[in-house]
């Protein structure tokens, strides 16, 4: 052992230039991965904390005759928190108040405190959240007594809701707490288990120790995927429901799987990992030609194979161990900088899958905690890096073995040599003995090409992501969150005629430190698809009989569903039917699929913009509305009464109009989503002008106003004469997004930064990775030139002969680059496309990246044949010689 | 007619504590188409002495005049042009190209000067004389010693050179061979009026030479005139 060590140290340093290439290389691809793991991994942990408060601090709750299990220890899981819950009789007949019961670890678990008072500690004496005592009826709060189920109560104290999202969910009833505990309250056991472990295996052990079935089980979703709770059995079951089920495909195993991010931050790290690998692997392998030769030279001294793994391998791991706690260090340190000035741009959100109408713009900002080392990663990166230590010395073992002495020797590994005679043809051999010293083998230049390729590579494909990102996001503000405008009126009225009047609209615009005033005019509408133009049947749950999945009874009510079966394969569709004014319609075309936006043409022509449906796919063709169509709108005549809604009537509370259409858009503008569409799924718009608007169905009313400010300084002077001037007006609700769109844009652009920032750093790694390995085969091949030079080649023959091959290997090796950057970006478009709904991404990088990346990777090729060209010429011709 | 003028040269190695002196006031001349053997013990620097001659290392006292060309005069490219014109070189270790087979190497000196074309029946006339010509597709790592040595014979007559400086170009060939080279080498000589300086161990081959130059310790021992 003692031999092995020595000698692996001689030969690190011999070679001492590549062994401080190897241990930067180290270095770097181990901060590079430190770096990042810490960073996604904070991100986690924040997103994890913020679940927390969002949903309650706990993973499952046993339920039915499983929660009376006793929380003690077992193997296989540790439980670290318990807490309990008695649900009992509803509340006055109230099926959505429920009275119940707590234990301190329950309350702790939900963050419930008494805001004010004390939790009941007698029989008569009641707690609740503000909210739920107000719906009983409760006015001055504390110390009031209250008639429950029949029976006086005395309020004891004000609690907190349960947790934002949680309160969310339909089943949970809001409580009452009560200070008795009847045996015929239900009972719920609520497990927070030690999160050091994933807590999915935690909860199968504990099923298995108490014979528990999993019917009996409920998970904290928005927590548990963030800390493990993911179940392989389910995993399994994504991939065989997409793989199975065409319509859903690639697209819902990926989305399913990577619902909080988990599975592209894992591709993220992936992708660095195998980078920083294939940069040590070649770093080493450039030098591998001299050691091979020198190892079999070992090898007639009677070294066994072993021996020689040990030695390769004992040099790699040596430098490993110094050079991974270097580069680690490094990693962490400059991720501690970067986490703690813009944290929350690694903080996990699922921002991708909405599709309108939500709340991205609402939500505050998420909160970033602090920067935590991941260890994990940390020891993973350790063990990989190891495990290829002993891949590489197995690999070069037995390479050995392969290849006859002699051969090793001579440095040939070539089998299939060229017999050509080239000075027949040709006057200058220089070409050919160039390309020969830089392409030794086929395998040899593969492997290279490929390496110095990824990081380019890497670095277009998250230019490409990042630049449709910035693209997308604006889009979709403006598109669903009306996050274009600094400002918006909008209409909350559930009935299809309460608008804001032209009049008024007109005033706003009057309005000092307004810079433009967008009204747009709305009414309800219906259009009816016949034959089977209508296609995705499945899209509605009206149309289908699943037990699960019911539209909303209150749409139902309503509007009679928002599609209605007419007939064999006609469906009946309500419809949003907006009119811009001219400026709208032209901002409108970012969102062009077909055919063209001109309003003149539009109101000349009566013609009209149709926007389809869209899929949790980014699919569009939900009806066969094609450009030259007509459409039939059915309009419900001003003064109808709100059941009009249904369009069901009598014809006379109706009009009808053809229009056909112009263009097709992927997005309307300002959208009106509380009639239909509240509960977040797409719907079918049909655009035109104002004056159409007017023309066809009298409607002269807006229902969305977007303001844009001169600047936004002001807005809160401005916010207020809007709100004057708007005063009387039915359901009208101003909003002010300039804070909001000023974090946004802030927080975007870190987000922004950050990613350039870190392909760029990938970037330079792989130039400099080039400049190394093109540096090392040319001073390899010293006595060559050497040799050349005492044949009778000019310092400029030889100049120029390294140029010309510089050039070649960076032709080569932009050529990888953009063969294999084109077939990413085609997989990259296809997931932007399908998986996130990205809105119009394109389809191509920017030319101008694309040819800059290829430019400099010739350049540094060329650059830095010259320079090592140079060295070569300063050095005697006798000492290459020798050499 | 001389061809080759060598006036006092030294040449050092080293630096001040451990100064070598390869060569030490060397003087001599050779004229056209003699064929002069070199001989001296192992570390003697006949070696420096060649590559001094070849241009390819510069003395650090005396001149070198070839064909009334003063080395140190020329510049870098001029050196380089005059020397794949003027001279060839059998190196010690042969130094060929491992990349090219054994007919590139041997015209690659030829293909450096854009004027010249290579005379293909010449180098064809020369493989066979050095019994090559069925080898000439292989490569140097697939050749034997004594085959490599005399692919660097070839090279170094491809350009027909006026001077050949060759470092043991039959150190690896058996007695019959040996002789052989040497008799293609004389032909040579008079064939195209070469001047050969030839380094050699073998004593009996250094007896069939014009001249015989002694070098021991880096000083030429004063020539026995006669023989
Ligand atoms: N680059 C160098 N640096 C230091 N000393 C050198 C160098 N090259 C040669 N020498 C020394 O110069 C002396 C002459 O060397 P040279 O190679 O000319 O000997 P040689 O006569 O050719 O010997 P051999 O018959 O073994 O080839 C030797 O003592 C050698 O050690
Ligand atoms: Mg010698």
């Amino acid at each position: 052992m003692k031999g092995v060590i020595r000698l692996a140290l001689r030969y690190l340093r011999y070679y001492k230039s590549q062994t401080a290439a190897l241990f930067l290389g180290i270095v770097l691809a181990a901060a590079l991965f430190s770096g990042l793991g810490g960073l996604l991994g904070s991100g986690r942990k924040a997103a994890a904390e913020n679940a927390r408060v969002l949903y309650g601090d706990w993973h499952y709750c046993l339920t039915g005759e499983a929660a009376d299990t006793e929380n003690t220890a077992g193997s296989g899981f540790s439980i670290e928190k318990t807490g309990r819950l008695y649900l009992g009789d509803i509340v006055n007949g109230r099926e959505d108040i429920r009275l119940a019961c707590a234990d301190e670890g329950y309350l702790d678990m939900m963050f419930i405190k008494a805001e004010e008072g004390h939790l009941p500690q007698n029989a008569d004496e009641i707690a609740a959240d503000e909210n739920t005592l107000r719906t009983l009826g409760a006015k001055e709060g504390l110390g009031e007594t209250l008639q429950i189920n029949g029976e006086s109560f005395t309020v004891c104290g004000i609690t907190d809701g349960l947790p934002e999202k949680l309160a969310e969910q339909k089943d949970l009833p809001s409580m009452v707490f009560v200070n008795a505990e009847d045996s015929s309250f239900q009972e719920f056991n609520y497990i927070k288990f030690n999160e050091t472990r994933k807590v999915y295996k935690q909860m199968m052990s504990l099923c298995s120790d108490r014979k528990l079935s999993f019917k009996e089980l409920k998970q904290n979703l928005g927590l548990c995927e963030l800390v493990g709770g993911e179940s392989p059995a389910r995993i399994f079951e994504v991939f065989k429901a997409g793989l199975s089920q065409k319509e859903m495909g690639l697209p819902y195993i990926w989305g399913t799987l990577n619902g909080d991010g988990a599975l592209a931050e894992g591709v993220i790290l992936l992708g660095t990992g195998i980078f920083g690998i294939l940069m040590i692997y070649s770093l080493y392998r450039v030098t591998l030609r001299k050691r091979l030769s020198q190892y079999s030279v070992m090898e007639t001294l009677g070294m066994t194979d072993g021996y020689k793994a040990a030695v390769l391998f004992t040099e790699l791991f040596m430098l490993g161990l110094a050079g991974y706690p270097v580069g680690c260090l490094v990693g962490n340190a400059a991720a501690y900088g970067i986490y703690s000035k813009v944290g929350r741009i690694f903080v996990t959100r699922n921002t991708a899958r909405h599709t309108g109408g939500s709340s991205f713009a609402e939500a505050d900002l998420p909160d970033a905690g602090n920067y935590v080392i991941s260890t994990d990663i940390m020891l993973f990166g350790s063990a990989a890096l190891t495990a290829v230590f002993i891949l590489i010395a197995a690999l070069l073992v037995m390479k050995m073995r392969k290849h006859s002495l002699r051969q090793m020797i001579a440095e040939n590994t070539d089998k299939k040599r060229s017999r050509k005679i080239y000075s027949l043809r040709r006057s200058d051999l220089s070409g050919i003995v160039a390309k020969r010293f830089m392409f030794p083998t086929k395998a040899g230049t593969a492997g290279s090409m490929l390496s110095l390729a990824v990081g380019s590579v890497l670095f277009l494909g998250s230019v490409f992501v990042t630049e449709n990102t910035r693209r997308n996001n604006q889009l979709t503000f403006k598109a669903d969150d009306g996050l274009g405008s600094d400002m918006q009126v909008m209409i909350d009225s559930e009935n299809y005629d309460t608008v804001v009047s032209q009049d008024r609209s007109e005033a706003l615009a009057n309005i000092s430190g307004i810079s433009s005033c967008h009204a747009v005019r709305y009414t309800l509408g219906e259009i009816e698809f016949k034959d089977g133009a209508f296609k995705w049947t499945e899209f509605y749950p009206e149309l289908c009989n699943y037990e699960d999945w019911q539209q909303d009874p209150d749409i139902m009510e309503r509007f009679g569903g928002i599609a209605v079966k007419s007939g064999e394969d006609s469906y009946k569709l309500k419809v949003n039917i907006y009119g811009y004014d001219d400026q709208m319609l032209a901002e409108l075309g970012d969102y062009l699929f077909e055919g063209t936006i001109d309003p003149d043409a539009m109101r000349r022509d009566d013609t009209v913009i149709f926007k389809p449906l869209m899929d949790g796919q980014g699919n569009y063709d939900g009806a066969d509305v094609s450009l030259g169509d007509t459409l039939t709108i059915k309009t419900i005549r001003p003064d109808s009464p709100p059941e009009a809604m249904r369009f069901e009537g009598d014809e006379s509370l109706y009009d009808n109009d053809d229009l056909s259409v112009s263009a097709i858009v992927s997005r309307p503008l300002a959208k009106v989503d509380d009639l239909i569409g509240d509960d977040g799924t797409d719907t079918i718009d049909v655009i035109m002008t104002c004056e159409q608007m007017e023309r066809y169905f009298s409607v002269t009313g807006s229902r969305t106003i977007s303001i844009s400010l001169e600047n936004s300084e002001n807005s809160r002077k401005v916010y207020e004469q809007v709100c004057l001037a708007l005063k009387g007006a039915e359901g009208c609700i101003v909003k002010d997004y300039t804070e909001q769109i000023a974090r946004q844009d802030l927080y975007l652009s870190q987000k922004m930064f950050f990613f350039y920032g870190i392909s760029a750093v990938i970037f330079g790694v792989s130039l400099i990775h080039i400049m190394n390995s093109l540096q090392y085969f040319i001073t390899s091949k010293r006595r060559e030139f050497g040799i050349l030079r005492a044949m009778g080649m000019t310092d400029a023959g030889l100049r120029r002969m390294l140029a010309l091959q510089g050039a070649r290997y960076g032709l080569l090796s932009s050529a990888v680059i953009a063969v294999m950057y084109l077939a990413v970006q085609k997989m990259l478009f296809y997931f932007m496309t399908h998986v996130y709904l990205y809105i119009h991404p394109n389809s191509f990088i920017s030319y101008k990246v694309l040819f800059s990346v290829l430019a400099a990777n010739i350049a540094v090729c060329i650059l830095v044949s010259v320079l090592a060209g140079r060295s070569v010429l300063k050095t005697g011709i006798i000492e290459e010689i020798k050499e | 007619m001389t061809v080759l003028q060598v006036s006092n040269v030294s040449r050092d190695y080293g630096e001040k504590n451990n100064i070598v002196h390869a060569l030490q006031d060397i003087s001599f001349s050779a004229a056209q188409g003699e064929f002069i053997a070199i001989v001296g013990t192992s570390g003697s620097g006949k070696s420096t002495l060649l590559n001094l001659v070849g241009g390819l290392d510069t003395p650090d006292k005396g001149s070198i005049i070839i064909r009334e060309r003063e080395l140190s005069g020329l510049s870098r490219k001029e050196l380089t042009i005059f020397r794949r014109r003027n001279i060839g070189f059998v190196f010690q270790d042969y130094s060929l190209m491992p990349v090219l087979n054994v007919y590139d190497n041997t015209v690659l000196p030829v293909t450096f000067d854009k004027g010249s074309y290579v005379d293909h029946s010449f180098i064809e006339q020369l493989l066979k004389e050095l019994g090559l010509w069925d080898k000439r597709t292989r490569y140097p790592n697939e050749l034997s010693g004594g085959q490599q040595q005399r692919v660097a014979l070839a090279r170094a007559l491809a350009a027909k050179p006026a001077i050949i400086l060759a470092d043991e170009p039959t150190g690896n060939l058996d007695s019959r061979n040996a002789v052989e080279v040497m008799g293609l080498l004389k032909n040579s000589v008079k064939k195209f009026g070469q001047t050969i300086l030839m380094v050699t161990h073998n004593e009996s081959l250094a007896q069939t030479c014009d001249r015989i130059l002694h070098i021991e310790d880096g000083r030429l021992l004063p020539e026995r005139s006669g023989e």
